[in-house]
């Protein structure tokens, strides 16, 4: 009872278990068994659990970072000790328009589909604007507000995992066999692939502050990022079962075209009942990057969050006008993929090693 | 209260001197001021509103011992008067005000600046009633009245213990209304009490009518639908929620309470739940949040899958929707949009007619108008069901005041539905899930134990648990004590199979 107006504000070590699942769970789980099987074939589901693992290996590279120096708890203010204001400031402002090319792509995927499948004359303008208030809405009433819609951006839509249950009726296990009938080569390329399925829980580094006792946070975001290999290798399984190798690559988004299989009384075409709550799945993606965008923003210039918000909003709708065709709305999502990977390759790491010789430092001197 | 500076304080200066007093009430004419010489050539004046004090108790206690007496200060008069509550008083102000509450005022000279001021208020109470809002088949029939004297008895009588702690505070500059903070002072968490103390402390407005006013102005997000205080007329309710820590706030002169903070989910449980077998109290309660899905969502999904995804529906449900509509010249959003004001039309006139006209617009409006709609194919009969399924949906919330609020979203619901489909649908049910998100009630989240999740609250929130179950108090409340009973005796039942025969 101490500290009841901090309670208010923070939130549960626990939820963090929603903030890193949903942000990992996208756009990519609609598509990522295609991507996977082009570069390693039916045996790509050895680089789900091998992606899985190095994530978790990343996972607690971050918390040690956060850990090291509990006065530098997010990642401007560690930018700005290890590298000073000008070269931290350059590298807080890579990873916060990685973020919001994220949300940015995301949202322009998201719309892509609703425009391929079921709306094929609506304008991009019609769906972003109603999208981007709701996200800044959100953002709007704080981090809190941003954690629920993470809680119920899994709470809602959970259950559509076991409608790929149904496709199996008419499954082929022979379609997997032979297991590990695969090179090294392949799979290494395959679980970059798979590493972009997951991104997105390196917000962490910004949120990190707002948990109430950071440090046992750190299961619960082991435990939310398990869920998310487990949901990608029980969707990959199950798409690899259901389609044939040659019919999967074809398909675009093949979760898609897999709901056509699931026949209810009420409803013929399950997939437009799966694109419509999708929406409740990508929307905590759009709202802890755009979170994220904006209260860095703050952090960095000192600018209110509301008017970072609505620069970003803003940013964000200017920067959809520009990506009209799918050609583009891939490219800027293989191109925050790419840089996510080496966020998280190569960044991370090396972040890693700076903060630990810089306790060494602090220890010695 | 004297201390602020609050607008309306300033429309009435204080009257300075007991003659100015009498001059403002004799305005009015039901105010006695009368001059009486007894038979020991002693004169008395007394000075009251006969509309508020009780006439006979004048007449027969205190005009005899008046007449009978020689008295020489008023402490006599005092002393032999047999009314407790007496007060020898000189302050205009304070005089002003008894006066108007049914207090006599006596003075031995016209002319003196001060006098007894005798209680004899006439008090006009309704008897307690049934409820007619909460209804229940089990359980205690009685339910709030007008008179908060009455009301707090009815809540004392159901907590006997000292704890139970009234505040009294007077709000409304014109009305002077007495609003009690009613807590259990061991129990209730201080921020609580003192948040709901200070806000209606805050409230600056010259009349307070009824408790739903200071429902609306003690509400954390004024401009939300969503009601965030729960008001109710059932005593047996507010007692059992002060016994979990809560707040209640009694208006004088308004049959219902509030109580605070409240959750979302508490909208839906209605009190009889309580007094009916878990098992069955839980299915009700699953039962009425499926009603207020439906109510919201079925209108606008009708109008978002006949507008935009016919492929949705299977082939035979396809033919049947066809085959119903075939005829009707309008497309799905005014058809419904045209039946829900309807039905809404039915339930605003049926809820201002007199309860015996209302059932015949009951017929005429269900009966009548429903059937003459399809026949004249102005709606198709699929539809038809479908509005009214939801608007009965729409009823079955315990708290009138929710069931208006569902009534009302189901609007935007529709507009959105037609503009984009079931994508519109899930962006609106996105925004009234951030909405509920960023609500509070007395600064204790909303959406609990939902959001933030709390396993412990869960016990009476979708279902209610046995009551051995239930030995702590909800976490969301903050309470002082969080256990309700010891659960010891409850652990200690794990005898094995056919112990007692060896």
């Amino acid at each position: 009872m101490s500290q009841p107006k901090k309670a208010m504000y923070h939130i549960q070590p626990q939820l963090v278990f929603f903030l890193v699942h949903t942000m990992q769970a996208g756009i990519g789980i609609l598509s990522f068994q295609r991507q996977i099987a082009i570069e390693a074939g039916y045996q790509s589901w050895i680089a789900i659990i091998i992606a899985g693992l190095i994530v978790h290996g990343i996972i607690w590279l971050i918390y040690e970072i956060l850990n090291a120096d509990e006065n530098r708890n997010h990642l401007p203010a560690i930018h700005k000790a290890y590298f000073g204001k000008w070269v931290g400031g350059m590298l807080t402002m890579v990873l916060l328009f990685y973020f919001f090319f994220m949300a940015t792509a995301v949202l322009r995927t998201y719309i892509h589909i609703i425009q391929l499948w079921m709306f094929p004359k609506v304008t991009m303008t019609e769906l972003a604007i109603p999208l981007l208030f709701v996200v800044g809405y959100a953002i709007y009433h704080g981090f809190r507000v941003v954690t629920g819609v993470a809680f119920f951006g899994f709470m809602i839509p959970i259950w559509l995992l076991f409608t790929n249950l149904a496709p199996l009726e008419f499954g082929e296990t022979m379609n997997i066999l032979p297991l590990f009938d695969t090179s090294v080569s392949e799979q290494i390329r395959a679980v970059e692939t798979m590493t972009l399925s997951f991104i997105g829980f390196e917000a962490i580094l910004f949120y990190y502050p707002f948990i109430q006792n950071g440090k046992a946070s750190q299961k619960w975001a082991h435990f939310g990022h398990g869920v998310t290999v487990i949901a990608h290798f029980f969707v990959a399984l199950t798409s690899f079962l259901f389609y044939s190798e040659p019919q999967l690559k074809k398909l675009l988004y093949p979760t898609l075209s897999m709901w056509k299989i699931i026949q209810l009384p009420i409803i013929e075409r399950f997939e437009y009942v799966g694109i419509a709550l999708w929406l409740i799945v990508i929307m905590p993606n759009l709202t802890i990057a755009l979170w994220v965008f904006s209260r860095g923003f703050k952090q960095m210039t000192g600018m209110k969050q509301k008017h970072t918000l609505t620069i970003g909003l803003v940013l964000s709708y200017l920067s959809l006008l520009i990506i009209q065709t799918y050609d583009q709305t891939v490219w800027l999502t293989e191109t925050v993929a790419k840089v996510g990977m080496m966020i998280l390759g190569i960044y991370i790491p090396v972040l890693f090693v700076i903060s630990k010789v810089k306790k060494k430092k602090g220890e010695t001197s | 209260m004297t201390k602020s500076n609050k607008v309306s304080d300033d429309l009435r200066r204080p009257k300075e001197s007991l003659s100015e007093v009498f001059r403002a009430c004799e305005k009015s004419q039901d105010f006695v001021r009368h001059t009486l010489t007894t038979q020991y050539e002693q004169t008395f004046t007394y000075t009251f509103f006969e509309t508020m004090v009780d006439g006979q108790l004048f007449k027969e206690q205190i005009l005899p011992v008046l007449q009978k007496g020689s008295f020489s200060t008023l402490r006599d008069v005092k002393s032999l008067i047999p009314i407790e509550d007496t007060e020898i008083s000189a302050d205009p102000i304070e005089i002003e005000k008894r006066l108007i509450s049914g207090y006599i005022f006596i003075q031995f000279e016209k002319a003196d600046p001060y006098g007894l001021l005798l209680r004899a208020p006439s008090v006009e109470r309704r008897a307690v009633t049934v409820p007619e809002v909460e209804y229940s088949v089990l359980g205690p029939k009685e339910s709030f009245v007008e008179n908060l004297d009455v009301n707090l008895h009815l809540l004392r009588r159901r907590l006997k213990i000292a704890e139970l702690t009234v505040e009294n505070i007077t709000v409304g500059s014109l009305t002077n209304t007495r609003v009690s903070v009613l807590y259990l002072s061991h129990i209730a968490n201080s921020e609580n009490v003192n948040t709901v103390l200070q806000r209606i402390r805050d409230i600056d407005y010259d009349e307070i009518i009824d408790s739903s006013y200071i429902n609306q102005m003690i509400e954390d997000n004024k401009h939300s639908p969503f009601p965030q205080l729960l008001d109710t007329e059932r005593p047996d309710r507010v007692a059992s929620e002060l016994s979990r820590g809560k707040v209640a706030v009694l208006v004088d002169g308004s049959p219902t309470a509030i109580t605070t903070p409240t959750r979302f989910i508490e909208f839906f449980s209605a009190f009889e739940d309580y007094y009916l077998s878990w098992h069955i109290a839980s299915i009700y309660r699953l039962i009425r949040l499926f009603a207020v899905l439906f109510s919201i969502f079925a209108t606008s999904l009708y109008v978002a899958v006949l507008t935009y995804h016919t492929e949705l529906i299977p082939m035979d449900l396809l033919s049947t929707l066809v085959i119903s509509r075939e005829d009707i010249p309008f497309p799905p959003i005014i058809e419904a949009l045209f039946l829900e004001l309807t039905i809404d039309l039915l339930r605003e006139a049926g809820a201002r007619l007199p309860s015996k006209v209302g059932q015949t617009i009951g017929i005429v409006g269900g009966i009548v108008i429903g059937t003459a709609a399809v026949e004249a194919s102005l709606t198709s009969n699929i539809l038809l069901i479908v509005v009214a399924l939801s608007a009965l949906a729409s009823f079955a919330t315990p708290i009138y005041r929710i069931g208006n609020t569902i009534r009302l979203i189901r609007f935007p619901f529709l507009i959105f539905a037609q503009i984009w489909g079931i994508i519109g649908i899930t962006i609106l049910s996105m925004f009234m899930i951030i909405h509920l998100l960023t609500l509070k009630s007395i600064g204790r989240p909303y959406l609990e134990p939902i959001f933030p999740p709390r396993s412990n609250d869960l016990r009476d929130a979708f279902f209610r648990l046995p009551f051995s179950l239930q030995f702590k108090r909800s976490t969301y409340v903050q309470p002082e004590h969080g256990k309700r009973f010891s659960i010891r005796e409850l652990l200690n039942k794990n005898e094995d199979i056919d112990e007692h025969i060896d």
